[in-house]
């Protein structure tokens, strides 16, 4: 069950894509040596979970490149069988942690006590508000955060960040217009997108093309094409370069890994 | 279509598939993958009688024989004990006598139906409504109560009525949310989300908050700083960044998804503020919504909102008349004054209610639309403690009342005792959620999302359809 788990968290999809029902009414696993290699060899070496992610990042299949073929597709659609490395959004939390390293803000602050993004109100019990707070105390990584059931966390929940009172052995990777009104218009986003255009202005010369060059590498890791290039001073022309920002943080290149 | 690796269907597989797993909508629901909204619409089972189903609800537990269950046997036994074996358990623990209702009940409409003078707005509206006077709960606590009427489960943790029927049919209107929340202006109900979340199912179908006047819902707006000009060129650079990235990935379903999902979220930018603009109503429709007086000003508001919003295709409205717990009582939880406290709640719910029934009635919505007016639990016919004038909880019976499309109108199941305390042919949530499931053309059955080795459904192992109910 474990092995396959970790394969999941990786590829998006496990070997048997029904994480917690390896029964009849489960799913039936797409590579059953495979599972079995990976779980004799997880014992063998003593249960170690950093000995099987090192393992599974170091395969072939983890380091196949993303590219489309339709001959494969053909034949194998949903791509059980890895003919190459499936497309994923980034999880909530991962998405939110991106931002703020992208940006420069992310607090790598390890251990002690979780940050909150609740207010705790009393109204005979307690209840947790969400609130929008700001500063490096909330920009550490989504994993340190105080987790409330039944909570709301506006950001996380309409990436499908699951609440905590019910056991997800797989989330969504829902695609919906809410979505994509959270990831634009909320104000977290933006203050980073005003803390990654400073960060530019900082790091690069006065000039358009430099700004976009250094945009493109720190959330892409790549040199803009010309296509880009030209769009972007275009844009520049007449917006500020948080709203560019903005838009970049938005695209489909930044949300899919890889 | 299968998704996973399967040359041929094994005879266990097959047996799986066609009895256990018949479950055609939750499977339809795996393939599609909810990698769009438009793509997860399986759609219903069978004709359905209403496209639109609204929710009031009104936490705390109103009282059914204060309102629509008359028990004139209460007048008799005012003051006494009372008699015989009866399972009469209060939540505090302490016992009263028989209390009659503070407010005099009247035959009204034309099918006479008796309905105290509390809500006089509603007992005009009596000759379109469908009672179910012997509804039961689980719990005789609150929170548990709750989440049994708006998950089918007293637990939490499991999806909401209108996660389940937004799953199951998706949004007529695919520039604003199938599933709308409303709460009440005073707050949140105790449990807050929980009534209105996926729990396990996608994300997609959360019920989104409306009703705020001034956020009609999160972030539809972008910040102050950003100018619509930039917002608009926002869109337009993400679409060309989007186009040239889809030009290195053809054949990628999520990236198409996801340049969709911000076409409709410009759209959504437009619509939704026209949908919460009530400028275009005339002072006639607004007056009868009491948008003229405070007391009914804001309730009054989310009824006139939930009108606009089934107009426009919404497929799941869940609005609050009552918030959470604390003092002053702020729901229909009457423990220390009866009347002052149902009195108040109800010069704030009547009006408003029944000019949306109304309203619905006279755009011919009614026909399509189906209204759902419950509580968790109703109220003992006894007082609670001795010579007090309030009354504790009682889950053995209560009134809750549905109209519109596909019910008898004018027409009440079911009942209480003499006094009015426990059901009799009592009716469970599991039967009201298996028949408002099956008005909107679902069978409560089949209407299963696979989760931790388990068809789940919305009313669990449970639920008959109440057929006597429909026309």
């Amino acid at each position: 069950m474990i092995v396959n788990r970790v394969w999941q968290y990786h590829f998006g999809a496990g070997i048997v894509n029904t994480p917690s029902d390896f029964g009849f009414n489960g799913d039936r696993p797409s590579h059953p040596e495979l599972l079995d290699y990976l779980a004799v060899s997880f014992i063998e070496n003593g249960w170690s979970i950093k000995w099987l992610h090192r393992l599974i990042l170091s395969s072939r299949a983890y380091r196949q490149s993303s590219w489309f073929n339709p001959k494969a597709h053909a034949i194998d659609s949903q791509n059980r069988l890895l003919w190459r490395m499936p497309l994923k959004r980034m999880d909530a939390e991962t998405l939110r942690d991106s931002i703020l390293f992208a940006t420069g803000s992310l607090n790598l602050e390890r251990g002690g006590p979780g940050f909150f993004l609740q207010k705790k109100v009393d109204r005979v019990s307690y209840m947790h508000q969400a609130v929008d707070y700001d500063g490096p105390e909330v920009w550490r990584r989504a994993v340190y955060r105080f987790v409330v059931r039944g909570g709301e966390r506006v950001f996380l929940d309409s990436f499908d960040c699951p609440d905590p009172a019910v056991a997800t052995p797989q989330r969504s990777a829902t695609n919906t217009p809410v979505q994509a009104l959270t990831l634009l218009n909320n104000a977290f986003v933006f203050r980073q997108a005003e803390l990654l255009a400073a960060r530019i202005e900082r790091e690069t010369a006065a000039r358009p093309q430099a700004r976009i060059a250094r945009a493109y590498a720190l959330l892409f890791g790549r040199q803009p094409s010309d296509s880009e290039m030209t769009g972007g001073v275009r844009f520049l022309r007449r917006e500020p370069l948080a709203i560019y920002c903005r838009a970049l943080l938005n695209t489909n290149e930044f949300v899919y890994v890889p | 279509m299968c998704p996973n690796v399967r040359p041929k269907l094994s005879r266990r597989e097959f047996l799986w598939e066609a009895g256990g797993g018949g479950a055609g909508i939750a499977l339809a629901q795996l393939l599609a993958g909810d990698r769009l909204l438009a793509a997860a619409t399986p759609g219903g089972h069978f004709q359905a009688k209403a496209k639109h189903v609204i929710f009031i609800f009104l936490p705390g537990g109103i009282s059914q024989i204060d309102t629509f269950d008359y028990k004139p046997e209460l007048e008799k036994q005012h003051g006494k004990e009372t008699k015989g074996p009866n399972k009469i358990t209060p939540f505090f623990g302490k016992r009263g006598t028989v209390m009659r209702s503070p407010w005099t009940f009247r035959p009204r409409g034309k099918s006479g139906k008796w309905v105290s003078d509390l809500v006089p707005h509603l007992a005009g509206c009596v000759d379109d409504l469908t009672f179910v006077h012997s509804m039961v709960s689980r719990s005789n606590s609150h929170m548990p109560a709750m989440f049994q009427m708006s998950t089918g489960f007293i637990l939490q943790g499991f999806p909401s009525a209108g996660a389940w029927i937004s799953y199951g049919l998706g949004s007529e209107n695919q520039n604003l949310p199938a599933f709308v929340v409303l709460p009440d202006p005073r707050g949140f109900p105790p449990g807050g989300v929980a009534h209105w979340g996926n729990a396990f199912l996608p994300a997609a179908y959360h019920g989104v908050i409306f009703g705020d006047r001034k956020t009609p819902i999160a972030d539809i707006a972008p910040p102050r700083q950003v100018s619509p000009a930039s917002q608009a060129a926002t869109y337009d650079l993400l679409t060309e960044l989007n186009e040239e990235h889809l030009k290195l990935h053809p054949g990628e379903e999520q990236l198409v998804g996801r340049i969709k999902a911000y076409e409709l979220a410009a759209k959504m930018q437009l619509s939704a503020p026209q949908v919460t603009d009530i400028s275009g109503e005339n002072g006639v429709t607004l007056d009868a919504y009491g948008l003229n007086d405070p007391v009914t000003r804001d309730y009054g508001y989310n009824c006139l909102l939930a009108r606009r919003l089934v107009e426009k295709g919404v497929r799941c409205v869940q609005m609050y008349n009552g918030g959470h717990f604390g003092k002053p009582r702020i729901n229909w939880d009457a423990h220390e004054d009866l009347v002052g406290n149902h009195a108040k709640l109800a010069a704030c719910m009547d009006k408003p209610t029944a000019a949306l029934i109304r309203d619905l009635k006279l755009r011919g919505l009614l026909d399509e639309t189906l209204v759902v007016w419950t509580t968790e639990f109703g109220r003992l016919p006894i007082s609670q403690g001795l010579g007090e004038g309030a009354r504790d909880h009682n889950p053995e019976g209560f009134t809750s009342f549905l109209a519109g499309a596909g019910l008898k109108r004018g027409f009440s199941y079911g009942g209480t005792d003499e006094l009015g305390c426990l059901a009799e042919k009592p009716v469970t949530v599991y039967d009201l959620h298996a028949t408002i499931l099956h008005l909107l053309g679902m069978d409560h059955t089949r209407l299963s999302f696979y989760h931790n080795g388990l068809q789940r459904r919305l009313t669990d192992v449970h639920g008959h359809v109440l057929n006597e109910l429909l026309a």
